[in-house]
């Protein structure tokens, strides 16, 4: 009982910090499900289904068998979200009574009125008491159903959420498909108002359910057989899997509204930014928040000598700038490397940091206005042709970076199994002991900065082009945080990590434009839950799972800073 | 047999030396240009002096934050920035009530203590959250984690306060005892300049000898050295890791205020920056050391202040003052090179 | 002539001298046991002969040239690897990947060899592996059936076997092992015993070996060198040094009963 009350509260204050930032009003705009459900009101669904879900969770000691949840705790569940629900209804009178506005801006009289549920706000302090408790009891009950239904249930809970809100992009894409089918390319059997018809949601939460139950069921006997085939048909499977992914990406344009091949654009730039980095923190280790620089020399090197309106007077062709600005930047990060790569990890950190606001800060200068273009940037950044192909059609463009994120995958991947790629490990799992086994440490960690900064200028490359210009704002930390944040999603190291990384955090908030000011907070949610939950990222290298899953095991023996670039390995 | 070794003149070294030439060679070069230049008057110089020293007092206060968090649990409170925001832009509110009740100028003295007890209030218990949320699940992992937690986490308290209180930049009420200005030392300084420059002092110094003779700060640097034994000489770890986040907040709350009162604006994302500078005055110092994040701050403010000009002038860099971070990170990247343990810190080699 | 010649070695911290004018010599194919009690400077002479510090004064030669100034990853080189008091595997790598660690200091292909594989990469790569799949293979079935696995997962003793196969695995000539008896059990002592000879009889190897533990020193050491306060106090065989009344009561008086 005292931890349903304890959790209560906390889902209390969940559920009131939602509307106070403006998150509830602003989500209110957007359907999940037809007539039925907003994303706003999803929020306190969702948070009262979990109190009493958490709430009813078998509790037992280390080493003892876990007792069942009985009937008793659907009382405790119904408490908690009771008590959920009666804090936000008395936040509901207190806001109604009071006016907060002055201070706190998001708390309107139509956030009010919504959450009174349009009669007074008395009654919201009932509703919301008698609809978290009977929402609490729900989700207490999710955990007295049995493993393999209540897994399928959740899964397809969440799936029909998502489907919900990729809406714009499902939306588009289906009704081509269905068109180049020679079906009717009516989607209103799915999406009504900007969300899921009910009739979708129905379909989709069966479908989901169905398939992911079947799954589990099966799913055992299929992953027997693969692990049962020989090495080299294994490889096939995969070599074969990954032909079809990028012969669907190839595809995926002529689907596409060009809004959407502009955001798979962007997308890829994140990957190829992904992938550079994760060279040099996933692979090596080195922890750089300025990454943002290399992008910024990429692009500034392409428009100076690109652009037809630059300082310089003249240009080069592109084919000459590739190579061209890809040395810069690798001069540039080696010479920018040389003296701080000696130093321990955190303090890399912070002077990569700071690097990459001196970047910005320089080309935002009136100093260097005269060659860089200060505030207004570069402009005329004319997209060239190149072997013919022109490069300004955006579906053109898209084809270069695919190839681009191809090869760099490729290079990566082979840069991981490679005498390089071993050295850089060792060195990122215990500096002195690779040292004493023949790695030159300031060698290799300016090969993986120069490897780094050299893709950063590639993707930098693309930028320039894709948006005809440049200017400095475009080149702030966020950017750095933003590639550093998709590397961890995914999983530090792993290649495919880094590609789902950049879908999650680049295309999916792309997508969710509504969320507008609030993207930046979701994203901080998710970065925190993400390293409480699953630090080693959604898709991880076995690797890198090891590391932090291990040290339960390894603590008597490893100390947890001689990983960490060796910083004080107190070992004798 | 005895001998001394021949000095080992390593590539290394030859580069360290030689930057170090250049770098004294543009230093003078700049300065001397800027002098014979004489674009300034002594007065302007005097001036820039207390606006990099009041500025390098706020760096030093919210500095302690970093500094104490980074002593014990060797993590960057990247968040810390945050903290100090969420004070400031808090006790805004409370200084526009009492402004529009008159009390504010009625009563300064009051009413400012009221601001800093409401901005210390919420400082601290954000950091307080910060630790129990944030940081105290991932002790032991990976250095990674936590960093990147704290990005997340201070992500996370920007777009909140954004979302509380709203983006416009608010400007704080003047307080009328704090305008105009006092001769010390022929220095024309701000009264709001003086108020800012005792005020950190006084709490730096408070710190310090709180850490220095009280048990608890005993038990906080028992607790830097050594958790585990610590916690068997009958140390609560966990409380004392709490309360150094709480005194960490607690300084920011009281800098948040400060700041306002000296450059009369708050908005969310105001701890941004300070919060970095503040972090690179840390490990200027050497981080782990109060002294060294006093020191560090009170030199980056200095160097921001009069640097832009009494360097760049001389170049004729056009608008120097744009550049003043420019030359803050650069000391900052210098003085690694040169004592990689900052300032005060110690230059041992690693231990093998 | 001797492989590794030491003379006069000294290394200070501040105001105290770790490694006080030590001097000794290994030759080929010579196993050597340091002993000394806990803080007598044995590791710190480790850390020095291994380029992670360096000396205050003295000379080191090793196979015709001089140590001085060199960093760890030349000393390994130069033919001389060691292994780690606490043993400091890279945990998150395969026991394979461990080994080819090993090999890096004898292969030289870069970043293009990685990207496009040429034959020569692929011919330097087979080599790689088959040399640590040697190096594996020298403790029987212990290590070479893991090979997949990740290092953090093994057992302290195949911990401890890896450490020195990843040495092995560098070509050296020289092996310096930092207590590789600490935490073994009475059975595995004895198997390293034999392990050690084995280094030196089977693979050539000389070895300097720390140990405390007196029956490993015994059962393997053609000669015994004692540090006490960062000074040498003895040298000679086993049984020289363990009647030195210096080293008696530096250290053996003090275990005298448990370990004779």
């Amino acid at each position: 009982m005292k931890l349903a009350t304890k959790i209560g509260l906390i889902a209390g204050v969940v559920s009131i910090y939602f509307p106070v930032v403006g998150i509830t009003e602003r989500f209110d705009d957007r359907t999940i499900i037809d007539g039925v459900l907003t994303l706003g009101s999803t929020i306190f669904l969702v948070i009262a289904l979990a109190a009493g879900y958490v709430v009813a969770k078998p509790r037992h000691l280390p080493g003892e068998e876990p007792e069942p949840p009985g009937p008793s705790a659907l009382l405790y569940g119904a408490v908690a979200s009771g008590i959920a629900g009666v804090m936000a209804g008395l936040f509901v009178l207190l806001a109604d009574s009071v006016d907060l506005r002055t201070v706190l801006i998001s708390v309107t009289g139509t956030l009010i009125e919504r959450l009174s549920f349009g009669g007074s706000a008395g009654s919201a302090v009932v509703i919301m008491a008698v609809g978290g408790a009977a929402l609490g009891a729900l989700g207490a009950g999710l955990q007295l159903i049995s493993q393999s239904i209540r897994r399928p249930l959740v899964i397809a809970l969440g799936a029909a959420l998502l489907i919900s809100l990729t809406e714009p992009l499902l939306n588009a894409v289906i009704p081509e498909v269905l068109s180049k089918l020679g079906l009717k390319d009516d989607t209103s059997w799915l999406y009504t108002g900007g969300g899921l018809s009910v009739t979708g949601a129905i379909l989709v939460l069966v479908l989901t359910f169905v398939g992911v139950f079947a799954w589990t069921s099966r799913g055992e006997r299929v992953r027997q057989a693969y692990a049962g085939r020989s090495n080299r048909d294994r490889r096939l499977i995969k070599g074969g899997a990954l032909l079809l992914l990028a012969l669907f990406m190839a595809y995926l344009p002529q689907i596409l509204t060009s809004f959407l091949s502009e955001i798979l654009g962007t997308v890829g730039l994140y990957i190829l930014l992904g992938l550079g980095l994760n060279i040099v923190v996933g692979y090596a280790g080195l922890l750089d928040l300025g990454y943002v620089a290399f992008l910024a020399v990429g692009s500034y090197s392409t428009a100076l000598f690109v652009s037809e309106r630059s300082s310089l007077g003249w240009t080069l062709p592109y084919w000459q700038v590739v190579p061209l600005t890809i040395v810069i930047a690798t001069v540039i990060g080696i010479m920018i490397g040389g003296p701080v790569l000696r130093l321990r990890g955190d303090y890399l950190a912070i002077v990569t940091l700071g690097f990459g606001e001196i970047a910005r800060v320089i080309v935002q200068s009136d100093w260097a206005s005269p060659t860089l273009g200060g505030a207004q940037g570069i402009l005329g950044v004319t997209a060239p042709e190149v072997f013919g192909v022109d490069l300004r059609e955006p579906r053109n463009l898209y084809y270069v970076i695919l190839i681009s994120v191809i090869l760099v995958a490729f290079i990566s991947w082979r840069l991981s199994r490679s005498r390089v790629g071993r050295a850089w490990n060792a060195m990122r799992e215990d500096e002195q002991v690779a040292e004493a086994m023949g790695v030159s440490i300031i060698g290799y960690k300016l090969l993986a900065f120069g490897t780094g900064a050299a893709l950063g200028s590639l993707s930098g490359m693309f930028f320039a082009i894709k948006l005809g210009s440049v200017f400095p704002s475009s080149f702030n930390l966020l950017v750095s945080i933003n590639v550093l944040a998709l590397i961890i999603l995914g999983g530090m190291g792993s290649i495919p990590g880094v590609i789902v990384g950049a879908f999650v955090l680049v295309g999916l908030p792309e997508l969710l434009r509504e969320f507008g000011e609030f993207r930046l907070l979701i994203f901080g949610i998710v970065l925190v839950s993400l390293m409480l939950l699953k630090p080693e990222g959604l898709i991880p290298s076995r690797r890198r799972k090891m590391e932090l899953h291990a040290d339960e095991l390894e603590e008597e023996q490893y100390d947890d800073s001689a990983g960490q670039g060796g910083a004080e390995p107190v070992v004798t | 047999m005895r001998f001394a070794l021949p000095e080992r003149w390593s590539v290394q070294r030859i580069v360290k030396i030689l930057l170090g030439a250049l770098l004294l060679f543009v230093v003078f070069k700049g300065v001397s240009a800027t002098i014979a230049d004489g674009k300034f008057t002594a007065a302007a110089w005097k001036s820039l002096i207390t606006t990099g020293l009041a500025l390098g007092s706020l760096y030093a206060l919210i500095a302690m934050g970093y500094t104490l968090v980074y002593g014990i649990l060797f993590i960057i409170n990247f968040a810390h920035g945050e903290v100090f925001m969420s004070g400031a832009f808090t006790a805004f509110f409370v200084a526009r009530t009492l402004n529009n009740s008159g009390f504010l100028n009625d009563q300064p003295i009051i009413s400012i203590a009221i601001l800093l007890l409401v901005s210390m209030l919420v400082s601290t218990t954000i950091a307080i959250l910060l630790e129990r949320i944030a940081y105290r699940p991932l002790r032991g992992a990976p250095r990674l984690v936590p960093l990147i937690t704290a990005i997340g986490a201070s992500l996370f308290l920007q777009n909140t306060f954004r979302g509380l209180y709203g983006a416009k930049v608010r400007a704080y009420p003047e307080i009328d005892i704090l305008s105009g200005t006092v001769n010390i030392f022929s220095f024309v300084v701000g009264k709001d300049q003086l108020l800012v420059i005792a005020g950190a002092a006084l709490l730096v110094v408070a710190l310090y000898l709180f850490i220095e003779r009280t048990k608890t700060g005993r038990a906080m640097r028992a607790v830097g050295e050594d958790k585990e034994i610590s916690a068997l000489m009958g140390i609560d770890v966990d409380k004392v890791i709490v309360t150094t986040f709480a005194i960490g907040g607690m300084l920011a709350g009281a800098a948040g205020v400060l700041w306002a009162i000296n450059f009369k604006q708050v908005d969310f994302y105001m701890g941004f920056l300070p919060g970095i500078k503040a972090f690179t005055a840390a490990v200027l110092g050497g981080i782990g050391n109060v002294v060294g994040a006093a020191l560090g701050g009170l030199i980056l403010g200095l160097l921001e202040g009069v640097a832009p000009a009494l360097l760049l002038t001389g170049y004729d860099v056009p608008s120097p003052n744009q550049l003043k971070d420019v030359i803050s990170f650069s000391v900052l990247v210098f003085v690694l090179i040169f004592k990689p343990g900052g300032i005060l810190g110690s230059d041992e080699p690693d231990k093998v | 002539m001797a492989l590794l010649e030491v003379k006069g070695l000294t290394k200070r911290f501040g105001g105290l001298t770790a490694v006080d004018e030590v001097d000794f010599h290994v030759n080929e194919g010579e196993i050597v046991g340091v002993i000394g009690p806990n803080g007598a400077g044995k590791t710190t002479v480790f850390n020095i002969v291994t380029g992670f510090y360096q000396p205050d004064e003295g000379e080191m030669n090793f196979d015709g040239g001089s140590l001085i100034g060199l960093k760890p990853n030349q000393v390994a080189k130069r033919g001389i690897a060691r292994t780690f008091q606490a043993i400091r595997l890279f945990p998150a790598m395969t026991v394979l990947e461990n080994a080819m660690v090993g090999q890096h200091c004898r292969t030289k292909a870069g970043l293009g060899g990685a990207i496009f594989m040429g034959p020569r990469t692929r011919a330097e790569e087979k080599k790689i592996r088959e040399s640590a799949r040697d190096a594996l293979a020298f403790f029987g079935k212990r290590l070479s059936p893991l090979e997949n696995e990740l290092a953090g997962s093994l057992s302290y003793a195949d911990r401890r076997r890896l450490e020195i196969a990843r040495a092995m695995a560098t070509e050296a000539k020289l092996l310096l092992l930092d207590e590789p008896a600490a935490g073994m059990n009475p059975g595995e002592k004895d198997g390293l015993i034999t392990l050690i000879g084995r280094l030196r009889d089977e693979k050539g190897y000389a070895v300097v070996l720390i140990e405390h533990n007196m029956p490993v020193v015994k059962g393997v050491s053609d000669r015994v060198a004692a540090l006490d306060y960062g000074k040498k106090i003895a040298d000679g065989t086993y049984q020289e040094v363990a009647r030195n009344p210096r080293v008696i009561e530096a250290y053996l008086g003090a275990r005298h009963e448990e370990t004779a």
